[in-house]
């Protein structure tokens, strides 16, 4: 579910995107510190994002250093050195990732379920390190988890896709206002809840073939049924942008970042990342849908994918 | 495995794909705006509110000045009334938008 919240690298210049690595290996860094080695093993985009909203919103200024580490031992990278913002990226990462993990063992079989029994005794004490420092965040991810379980099982109308990613949207919202007041924490919260929501039904569009072919729950089975067409994509990518319409007003309230390397990140995620993202996900779906028809009609001329 | 269960009149999914609309949840409402005007495709009116979506999407990622970016289309059916600040409606918005559109008194565009 996390890790689609990425820039597009080429449209970086090359301080942004240096700054970016930093901000990257600078979380890792702080997940080692604060939360143990093992918990480095879950790092993803989708923090370091959250990472750079909580600085443009905090107004820390971050500075950077080079310095090594285990996967790079020999050449020393530039890594945005320990503050408030990454420690708490690193915390929230712990809970989330240990309570996706509880998720998994009660939800998923097989593969899944085998790898959340082996992981869970690795995270627990991450877990436990970051809930004493934010056990109200804890309670809050614990809370909205067990909404959207029960939201899964239980929804049956088309009402679905929709309803389920936005209790995810509530979930990142907490977490993006965690600890914050006033005008940042409503921005936070604004932005919290647009990628939230765009996470959700972006991970169901990846998910859609796979858990088509296991019979897994999929929101998308329930909207679309089991042959969705390449309007029914297109309705998704509009919706997707809606989303993402919502992310930009939050966008557009920050009047002032500590680094000017953090709004041209924050632009290039927002504009150009999390679009391009959407489109090669409904385009692989409607790439399969494609596929599908050639195979079976022989007879008629190949569809024209534009 | 289960198929959509939409509302049953072009009405019903009209009003329930505008809720929809109004609380954030587009895919549903543009799922549901597609339903009614399969219904009843002579409907002008459901079918501008099929082109909401697509309306409120136009201006992401323009710059302000524009003035599309930050504005909530939610509420206007289509995107040249001068609240909205730029565009053509395409020539749905003739008479359309006095019943959608709660931000403006009234459309007074040329387009259509």
């Amino acid at each position: 579910m996390l890790g689609y919240v990425r820039t597009d690298r080429a449209e970086l210049r090359v301080r942004e995107d240096v700054f970016y690595r930093a901000l990257y290996c600078g979380l890792c860094h702080r997940m080692g510190k604060c939360t143990g080695n093992c918990s480095r093993m879950t790092l993803n985009y989708d923090f370091v994002f959250l990472a750079a909203v909580r600085l443009s919103l905090t107004g820390e200024a971050p500075t950077v250093k080079k310095q090594r580490c285990f996967l790079h031992p020999f050449r020393s990278r530039p890594t945005v050195q320990a503050c408030k913002s990454l420690d708490y990226c690193a915390d929230a990462s712990a809970l989330l990732v240990y309570h996706k993990l509880l998720d998994d063992l009660h939800d998923e079989k097989g593969l899944k379920k085998a790898r959340a029994v082996l992981v869970r005794p690795w995270m627990l004490s991450a877990y436990r390190r970051a809930k004493c420092r934010y056990p109200a965040l804890d309670a809050a991810i614990k809370e909205h988890l067990q909404k959207l379980s029960q939201y899964e099982a239980e929804t049956t109308a088309f009402g679905g896709a929709d309803e389920l990613a936005a209790q995810f949207g509530r979930l990142m919202e907490a977490v993006f206002a965690e600890g914050l007041e006033g005008s940042e924490a409503r921005i936070a919260a604004v932005l919290g809840r647009a990628t939230g929501h765009w996470i959700y039904l972006i991970d169901a569009a990846d998910d859609f073939e796979e858990d088509r072919k296991r019979g897994r729950f999929n929101p998308y089975l329930r909207l679309f049924g089991t042959a969705p067409t390449e309007a029914d994509w297109e309705n998704l990518r509009l919706a997707l942008t809606a989303l993402l319409c919502e992310a930009e007003k939050g966008f557009a309230l920050i009047d002032s970042y500590p680094v000017p390397e953090l709004k041209e990140i924050l632009s290039n995620i927002l504009y150009l990342g999390l679009p391009a993202t959407a489109k090669r996900i409904t385009q692989k779906n409607t790439c399969a849908h494609c596929k599908k028809e050639t195979k079976n009609d022989d007879n008629t001329v190949p569809h024209n994918r534009t | 495995m289960t198929t959509t269960r939409f509302p049953t009149t072009a009405l019903d999914c009209f009003t329930a794909a505008n809720e929809a609309f109004s609380r954030g949840y587009y895919l549903n409402a543009q799922a549901l705006y597609d339903r009614a005007c399969a219904l009843e495709p002579s409907n002008a009116l459901y079918v501008a509110g099929r082109e909401r979506l697509r309306i409120l999407t136009f201006g992401f990622g323009k710059k302000s000045g524009g003035g599309f970016s930050t504005f909530d289309a939610a509420n206007c059916a289509e995107g040249c009334c001068e609240c909205c600040g730029e565009g053509c409606c395409e020539g749905i918005c003739e008479g359309i938008c006095e019943g959608i559109c709660s931000n403006c008194d009234g459309c007074d565009c040329d387009c259509g």
